[in-house]
């Protein structure tokens, strides 16, 4: 993989900018290299009065790397043209040396100044050119039967075998090969080299941007420490750490959001609580209160409880205790079952919430003021299975899930406590009931007795009538008896 | 693609250009010099009476020497060479072509090649016309007879590269020996070079 990514690299810079500008850049230098070459061939000048050569050749060799760099500068045509615009100028100097020797060795310079291209296809056509000038001017010279007029134009020997001309080649064309070879091992370094450079740049980058996604994430941790992460925040890049940090974010906003939940539903329920056992005596008074409670707790407008009284002929909803009601309509309001919204929530046992209800529809059911809610929460109040009583809060806004999970813990808390008040009442009522009744047995049991001591006196009277009787009795039997005998 | 077109038009252009100087630059100097129309042929053997020609039993070598002409300049070398190595054996006398108004310093010059060279101002062609020689670098030997032994060219190659057709130095070594003059072909004899300033026109 890492190999195939390498080969890409490769291949992306040996045809990328960088050769094209390394080209530029080089055909700039070589510019500067043919000038260098042009004043030198002026210099030559001076010996045999050359200028025609020197100034004409030099400067059209010169104008033609001009015009080349102009129209295909970094292409490789001027690459392989500046080769031989440099042997013409070599060949020039041997001209103006008229064939010194030592003039043929600006090809040796001329391909090492070549180099710099580090491109092989550069030597080709400079040995090419040197070789058939080399060929034409040996031919013309030794075989051309043309009197040596050609001979300084290519080298001031009176004669030059056939094997001297090889090895005069061969020389040359092992120098280029040489040069080509190194051209084409410096094009390979550099690429590796750039290759190198290119995985680097990009390991850096990664570095870079690891760093970078690092310190966002600290930056994150802070926020998120320091509760100061704005809401919607989205990272500039999602990257496994940072997702960490936001669900752990999240989960604390959940946890908090928790706290918040249960610290409002407890400091609700203690609200009510607090009123609960403060008038556990007087449901009226208790409903009053901790209907304004809850109304007020949950930023509701309007409330109402009605609790289930139920009379030897019929069960029905009293309205107890109401916030925002008109009280003088409605303060003995009874509810029938499944009468009304209140009445329907009674016989479910469920509560109901009504959402977004027409305007008249709750001005009518609910009777509230001119700036009628739109929204009816209305919940039974159960306490052991029982239904003791219906609460009703409605609010202009929707009441969030938050405010609906404390009604409806609250209306159990209610149940209870009504549960307990009507028991409370209830036990008081029958006490009171037994007291009465125990004084009415009293007085009864009173009157017994005396009743009883009245027929004990009476009794003794009588058995002392009776034991007078029997005496009498006795007396008139012995009297009898007496008398018998 | 007008403009490459344009482009590589001037490149070949200007290469045709290149080669075209270099083959005027040649036809220059393969030409013969054209021999002025009034030449005096003056045959080899020639007796020739001058107040330059010393008779101290020795030849003698006169250069004609033009210092601007590029054959004279080239060949000078080989000049040097030769009145070094025949120091002793030959008299040699440069004749000065000078073109007119041209700025010579030939006391500087006479210097240079050394006081036992005789240096004289030919401009006027007497020594020239009296040789028969109408361009540079021409060498004439006389020998002791005071007859002219050589007159032409000191190399088949214009700038004396060619060891076997140094006509001078051979031409030398036979009248020092008292040989009789080697054969050589129209190379030797034919001058090729430069007019001589004052024919120049």
């Amino acid at each position: 993989m890492a190999k195939k990514k390498h080969k890409k690299l490769k291949k992306e810079f040996s045809q990328g900018n960088y050769f094209r500008d390394y080209y530029s850049g080089v055909d700039r230098i070589l510019f500067f290299v043919l000038v260098g070459f042009f004043l030198f061939g002026v210099g030559l000048s001076f010996y045999y009065d050359t200028w025609k050569l020197s100034l004409g050749a030099g400067l059209l060799n010169l104008s033609i790397f001009f015009v080349l760099t102009k129209m295909f500068r970094g292409k490789l045509i001027t690459r392989l043209v500046s080769g031989i615009l440099l042997w013409n100028f070599s060949a020039q100097f041997i001209a103006q040396m008229h064939g010194l020797y030592e003039m043929h060795f600006f090809f040796f310079i001329s391909c090492t100044i070549l180099l710099l291209y580090k491109d092989w296809k550069v030597i080709v056509p400079i040995t090419l050119y040197t070789v058939i000038h080399h060929l034409v001017f040996y031919y013309l010279n030794y075989f051309g039967n043309l009197d040596n007029v050609y001979r300084d134009y290519f080298v001031d020997l009176d004669y030059m075998t056939i094997s001297t001309l090889i090895l005069h080649l061969l020389i040359a064309a092992i120098h280029a090969l040489l040069c080509g070879f190194g051209a084409y091992k410096l094009k390979l370094l550099t690429n590796q080299e750039l290759a190198k450079t290119k995985l680097l740049d990009l390991e850096n980058k990664k570095h870079s941007k690891r760093a970078r996604l690092i310190k966002e994430n600290i930056n994150l941790a802070n926020m998120i420490s320091t509760d100061s992460l704005p809401d919607g925040f989205e990272p500039k890049e999602k990257n496994d750490m940072t997702l960490a940090l936001l669900n752990m974010s999240d989960s604390l906003a959940k946890v908090r959001e928790k706290e918040v939940n249960e610290k409002y539903v407890i400091e609700g329920l203690s609200l009510v609580e607090k009123s609960l056992r403060s008038n556990n005596d007087n449901l009226k008074n208790l409903s009053n209160l901790i209907i304004s409670d809850i109304v007020n707790y949950t930023n509701s407008v309007q409330g109402a409880l009605f609790l289930v009284e139920e009379t030897a002929e019929e069960k029905f909803l009293e309205l107890k205790g109401a916030y925002a009601y008109d009280r003088t309509k409605f303060i003995d309001k009874k509810v029938m079952p499944g009468e009304g919204l209140a009445g329907e929530c009674w016989l479910e046992g469920k509560p109901k919430y009504m959402k977004k209800v027409p305007n008249n529809y709750v001005s009518i059911k609910s009777t509230l003021g001119k700036a009628n809610p739109r929204n009816i929460y209305i919940v039974p109040l159960i306490y052991n299975e029982i239904t003791v009583g219906v609460m009703e809060i409605s609010s202009f806004e929707l009441l969030d899930n938050l405010k609906v999970d404390f009604i409806n813990k609250v209306a159990e808390n209610i149940a209870a406590s009504v549960s307990a008040v009507k028991v409370n009442e209830r036990t008081a009522r029958l006490l009171s009931e037994s007291q009465e009744m125990a004084e009415q047995m009293r007085a009864q049991e009173e009157e017994l007795r005396q009743n009883q001591e009245e027929m004990m006196a009476t009794q003794e009277e009588t058995t002392r009538q009776m034991n007078e009787l029997k005496e009498k009795y006795a007396v008139a039997q012995e009297e009898i008896k007496a008398l018998k005998q | 693609m007008v403009k490459k077109g344009l482009a590589i038009l001037f490149v070949v252009s200007a290469f045709a250009l290149i080669i075209t100087i270099f083959w005027m630059e040649e036809e220059k100097y393969s030409k013969v010099t054209e021999k002025p129309i009034d030449y005096k042929e003056i045959p080899l053997n020639s007796i020739v009476s001058n107040s330059l020609l010393v008779e101290n039993g020795k030849p003698t070598l006169i250069h004609f020497f033009n210092p601007l002409c590029v054959c004279s300049k080239f060949n000078y070398q080989h000049f040097e060479f030769l009145t070094k190595k025949y120091e002793k054996e030959v008299n040699f006398i440069v004749a000065l072509h000078l073109k007119q108004g041209e700025v010579f310093d030939q006391d500087e010059f006479q210097n240079d090649i050394g006081q036992s060279i005789i240096v004289v101002d030919d401009s006027s062609e007497e020594l020239a016309k009296q040789l028969g020689v109408y361009s540079t670098p021409q060498a004439v030997i006389i020998d002791t007879s005071q007859s002219i032994y050589y007159r032409g060219n000191y190399n088949r190659a214009r700038f004396c590269t060619s060891k076997n057709t140094n006509f001078v130095l051979l031409s030398l070594q036979a009248v020092i020996n008292g040989q009789e003059l080697p054969h050589f072909d129209n190379t030797a004899i034919q001058p090729y070079g430069c007019e001589l300033p004052a024919n120049e026109i």
